[in-house]
């Protein structure tokens, strides 16, 4: 194994939960022809992929209540369908993030630079008409252009910009191909690529509080002259930038 | 050769009334009692031909006559990426002289249209009543070919419906009820799955208070 324990840090799931966040304030308003509202639709959202079962209960107590529908529309979808390293925003793989331990003073958490991956998310909406997709598809693209940065804050990931790029819009109608008994079906599908990070698991690292130096004095051959061992004496956590820490290191300098 | 004058069936009244009498006799023996569901068109988009909104407002019992005997046919339900979606299919069959009769009262409306819905009751019993929502997709008025010169019977294609904030008024409340158990239609809410899990998790995780072109403030 990678030589560590078992760690999850939840990113993905955080990362599905704030994409499909974007688009839970979507509405559809119906109006008459005198253009008084006379009806208003909140277009339901919801993660593709579910466990069969959990489905077929929760759509039976839903249809417990008496009555049985196909399904309700609009409605929209999404999925994770790719997952690839983004080599352009790859950081420095030695360089560590150091940050305070909340449970001791004497060590701290250390974590190594996240790995840049790019997630693609397909958004689905279906409809039954033309206008209901039109009305949808236009209080979300105008939005990206064709990027756009959200701001994260977690306890299990850093504090983060996000950009997510729409990448490409398609439309299915099946009017026209199918006989006439045939269900209307129209599909959009919006595909976009989340900038995403994934991050080690953290690390608790002790403080350095006495530091000991071991200076040698070699000839040009590497040949050993003088070895002068010196152990720090002073609080390392608490130096400071003084008079006195100066003439401090002036003193090994001299040694 | 000229058309045989003693053997018109086409044009005898009597045969063409006891015709129709038996058929309707049969549909109300071996039929079963429906709601038939008029639609009305509000604001109809002309580029799309689509209504901005879809309103019943009321609805008459008739009876018809179901041809699949074993079940439903269509696709069944299936689990699709927007959850599940159950593709029940029937054919129905009804008089045209029940049907005119029932709506004489309606005016401008002799045939049913596409569109409209049929609620079919399955399971009345006293604790449960299933309504199963289904919308005409065809119908079919040369099924029966003229027999004896006049055209008896409406065959209906009927899929289970896909209610997209269809307004309810019909004025029976069993029926009308779908607004408030389906409730995606006439108030901003939303179905009770879905939407509300998404809302409720990524409030812990993303940052709406910054100026991103997704708040409300922006």
């Amino acid at each position: 194994m990678l030589g560590y324990n078992y760690y999850y840090n939840n990113s993905l799931k955080d990362y599905i939960l704030i994409f499909g966040s974007l688009f839970d304030e979507i509405f559809v308003k119906k109006h008459d022809e005198l253009g008084n509202q006379i009806n208003e639709l909140k277009i339901p959202i919801s993660y593709g992929p579910v466990e069969n079962f959990s489905s077929m209960v929760e759509r039976r107590d839903m249809d417990s209540a008496g009555q049985s529908v196909s399904i309700t529309l609009p409605r929209l979808s999404y999925e994770i369908t790719h997952i690839a390293h983004d080599s352009s925003r790859k950081l420095n793989k030695r360089y560590e993030v150091v940050k305070v331990n909340p449970s001791s003073n004497n060590s701290v958490q250390t974590e190594f630079t996240p790995v840049p991956y790019n997630i693609t998310f397909e958004l689905s909406i279906l409809t039954n008409t033309l206008t209901d997709g039109l009305v949808i598809v236009e209080q979300i693209v105008p939005f990206f252009t064709p990027e756009a940065t959200i701001d994260l804050k977690s306890d299990n990931i850093s504090d983060l910009n996000i950009p997510i790029t729409l990448e490409s819009i398609s439309f299915n109608d099946n009017t026209g191909d199918s006989a006439v008994e045939e269900r209307r079906v129209l599909i959009w599908t919006l595909e976009f690529t989340f900038k995403s990070f994934f991050f080690s698991p953290i690390r608790t690292k002790k403080i350095i509080k006495k530091p000991i130096i071991n200076i040698k004095i070699t000839t040009n051959d590497y040949e050993t002259i003088q070895e002068i061992p010196y152990t720090a004496t002073k609080n390392w956590s608490q130096l400071t930038i003084t008079d006195e820490n100066i003439q401090w290191l002036e003193e090994i300098t001299i040694n | 050769m000229a058309h045989n004058p003693y053997m018109d069936i086409m044009n005898v009244q009597g045969e063409k009334d006891l015709e129709e009498n038996l058929f309707i006799e049969a549909i109300e023996a071996f039929g079963v009692e429906v709601w038939y569901l008029p639609r009305t068109l509000i604001n109809v988009e002309e580029l799309y031909y689509e209504p901005q909104q879809v309103i019943f407002e009321s609805a008459k019992k008739i009876d018809v006559y179901i041809k699949e005997q074993m079940g439903f046919a269509g696709g069944g339900d299936i689990l699709t990426k927007f959850g599940i979606q159950i593709r029940d299919e029937c054919t129905l069959q009804m008089s045209v002289k029940v049907f005119r009769e029932i709506f004489a009262d309606v005016p401008d409306y002799h045939n049913p249209h596409e569109g409209d819905l049929i609620v079919l009751v399955l399971d009345n019993e006293l604790v449960s009543t299933k309504r199963m929502y289904f919308q005409i997709k065809f119908i079919q008025d040369e099924a029966m070919f003229y027999p004896l010169g006049r055209m008896i019977m409406y065959e209906f294609s009927v899929e289970l419906f896909d209610l997209a904030g269809e307004l309810f008024r019909t004025g029976n409340p069993k029926i009308d009820s779908i607004n408030v158990n389906y409730p995606v239609s006439n108030v901003a809410t939303t179905a009770p799955d879905d939407t509300a899990t998404i809302e409720t998790r990524e409030g812990g995780v993303i940052d709406w208070s910054e100026d991103n072109p997704f708040s409300e403030d922006f």
